[in-house]
């Protein structure tokens, strides 16, 4: 295959990676037409190579062979360039490369033994490890008939101090010298162990230094092994909790559980450092069942488990307790078009009401850095300053008396990592999209931010970081925060946006919490009955 | 020519979704002139397993971001994504993040 690269010397090409890559050039120092190999090639100059001048390896080791169908004298390369034919050989029998492919590494133990004579017999001697530049040292004469490799990928050279002919020898028997390619059973000095620049060449841990590496960190490209990872995890978001100062000791606290994975890692990270810490924290975990079939149930189950997992004490607060309406009842009247709306009022009040009846002193939420950088970018699409102002913010303080304080400790926790970190750890949860909103998802912002993400990993951050230093202009115009008229909640207008939905639902007049129809509210409140023309207005349901 | 290889695929974190709800796979790549990787499995899954929504699970030739990837439990960011070459019986895992909170 013939590319033109320009300058392929200046593609990074990063440790672990799987890619066998050579480049050759038909000139020597890297001059002339060039071609790319990352796999065998049985006949260069069917693929169009005229003549092999140089040789640049980005990620090897590679053979390359005198004559096609990798035939002939042998050349081993590894990573690293070859300006000129006597760089890779010096036999000086001849200067061409007519085949090439690459050579397996997966063995990081090396084990050879080497007989006198054809069919493993006669004096043999065996080597392990180590490179031989000489055979005499081991008082072993210079015949090699026939190799055993037991492990690992070894070149043996005809002379003392790896000069003459190269032979590869890779795992498995060669009987007599004609199955490694030479003409003479002359082998003076050995190679142990090519080293690969790639596959299965696992990447230590950054940090340790010891065990494997199994992720690389979005957030520091750092390549970390499991254990390293858990804890870097679990220190990043005590410090997180530290700096803000969340929670004193003694508070009760309630962690707003969904079953998913978000709210399932924080209940495990919560749990592990209270204790780890003494944070002297009473946890709990508060859950809302808002009445779905085959979705809510299901997650609910999840949560009972990890009641179990954590030993902290659930409470379920339902929809239908608290309005009256299960989500499948509210769906059933108003369809599938508006009905998230009324989830997401009715759940931001069910957290609270269960919050206040378990006398809990905080709520958190497993909200997190993907999370608020979405919101972020959503507040700025629809040109929302209060809520841009307030979504960065890591905790609320209470804004009324119906209103519990919140706060995100996962507010910097990548999602990859989160979710690597329940992956990892075998926690248990639950992934199944609402059935209501099985594009709930797939916004645009979404969407957006983790294509951001997968160019410039610290995008997520970035945003975060924007949006945390914003400031609004003194006289722009912020609602004024009051309280509802009926149920107390906090609320710009008359009545919150609940009571309105509520309101609408008990009516049967679903349009009521939709769209604006403030000056409606004072007559909720009192009572009033609302004119045909008003009624007519907010029945249909085809919204 | 490469011998066909058995692999392990599964799917959890909601792709499983896109399979019919199925999370694990035992397949066999066929043989074929050069070694598998990761980019033409993506082609093979496309072709073979997945059931709805392709946009859903790949994007260009690769997946479709927030969709993890993990080769024998190790992220494939470590691994040479789509280059990495397959080998026999390993086991490749796509974790969906963008399901549910
Ligand atoms: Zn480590
Ligand atoms: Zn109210």
């Amino acid at each position: 295959m013939a590319t033109d690269h320009q300058n392929p010397a200046s593609k990074q090409q990063q440790p672990g990676t799987s890619a066998f890559k050579l480049v050759i050039y038909e000139q020597e120092n890297f001059q002339g037409r060039c071609h790319e190999l990352t796999g065998p090639s049985n006949n260069l100059q069917e693929a169009g190579v005229e003549k092999v001048g140089s040789i640049l390896v980005l990620c090897g080791p590679w053979v390359g062979y005198e004559q096609a169908s990798c035939k002939g004298e042998q050349y081993v390369f590894e990573k690293g360039e070859y300006p000129r034919w006597d760089s890779w050989t010096n036999s000086r029998r001849s200067d061409t490369i007519v085949a090439f492919r690459p050579i397996k590494v997966d063995s990081q133990e090396h084990k050879i033994v080497l007989y006198e004579n054809p069919s493993f017999a006669g004096k043999k001697i065996e080597i392990i490890d180590d490179d031989v530049p000489s055979f005499h040292a081991h008082g072993y004469q210079e015949k090699v008939s026939s190799v055993r490799v037991q492990s690992g990928t070894w070149v043996g050279y005809q002379y003392p101090g790896y000069r003459g002919y190269q032979y590869l020898f890779e795992k498995g028997e060669y009987k007599d010298s004609s199955e490694f390619g030479a003409q003479i059973p002359q082998i003076q000095s050995f190679r142990a162990g090519l080293v690969g620049d790639f596959v299965n060449m696992p990447i230590l841990c950054s940090s340790c230094a010891e065990k494997r590496a199994m992720l690389k960190r979005p957030k520091t490209g750092h390549s970390l092994c499991k254990e390293c990872f858990f804890w870097a995890f679990e220190e990043e978001v005590h410090r997180t909790i530290l700096a803000a100062n969340l929670f004193q000791p003694g508070e009760i606290v309630g962690i707003a559980a969904s079953g998913g994975k978000d709210s399932t890692v924080l209940a495990h990270v919560m749990k592990l450092l209270n204790d780890r810490y003494n944070y002297g924290l009473e946890l709990m975990l508060l859950s809302v069942d808002e009445g779905i079939t085959g979705y809510r149930d299901d997650s609910l189950e999840t949560v009972k488990r990890n009641q179990q997992q954590y030993e902290l004490p659930l409470m379920i607060v339902s929809y239908e307790e608290l309005y009256g309406w299960t989500m499948d009842a509210i769906v059933k009247q108003v369809g599938l078009k508006n009905n998230c709306t009324f989830c997401g009022v009715f759940r931001r009040q069910a957290l609270d009401r269960g919050a206040i009846m378990l006398k809990v002193d905080k709520i958190c939420t497993g909200h997190n850095a993907d999370d608020v950088a979405e919101t972020v970018l959503m507040n700025v699409m629809r040109g929302d300053i209060a809520r841009l102002r307030r979504c960065t913010a890591i905790s609320t303080v209470s804004e009324g008396d119906g209103v519990v304080p919140r706060c995100k400790p996962l507010k910097y926790a990548y999602e990859k990592e989160i979710v690597l970190y329940a992956y990892f750890k075998k926690l248990d949860y639950f992934s199944t999209e609402c059935i209501y909103s099985p594009n709930a998802y797939r916004g645009h912002a979404r969407t957006f931010l983790k294509d951001l993400e997968s160019v410039r990993p610290s995008s997520i951050m970035d945003i975060i970081h924007s949006g945390e230093n914003l400031s609004v202009r003194d006289g722009v115009k912020m609602p004024v925060q009051g309280t509802c008229g009926r149920c107390g909640y906090i609320s710009s207008q008359a009545l919150c946006k609940a009571c309105v939905l509520l309101e609408g639902l008990n009516r049967g007049l679903p349009r009521l919490g939709i769209g604006k129809h403030h000056r409606l509210h004072e007559k909720l409140l009192s009572q009033q009955p609302l004119t045909e023309k008003e009624e007519r207005k907010l029945k249909s349901v085809d919204f | 020519m490469a011998a066909p290889i058995a692999i392990h695929l599964e799917f959890g974190g909601g792709a499983e979704l896109l399979f019919n709800g199925v999370k694990e796979h035992h397949v066999t790549l066929p043989s074929q002139s050069e070694p598998w990787d990761l980019k033409q499995l993506l082609v093979w899954i496309q072709r073979n397993l997945l059931k709805e929504r392709p946009e859903l699970f790949v994007q260009g030739e690769s997946v479709r971001p927030g969709i993890l990837v993990l080769i024998n439990d190790a992220d494939w960011e470590l691994m040479g994504e789509l280059d990495y070459q397959l080998q026999d019986q390993d086991n490749i895992v796509f974790i969906s993040t963008l399901h549910g909170g």
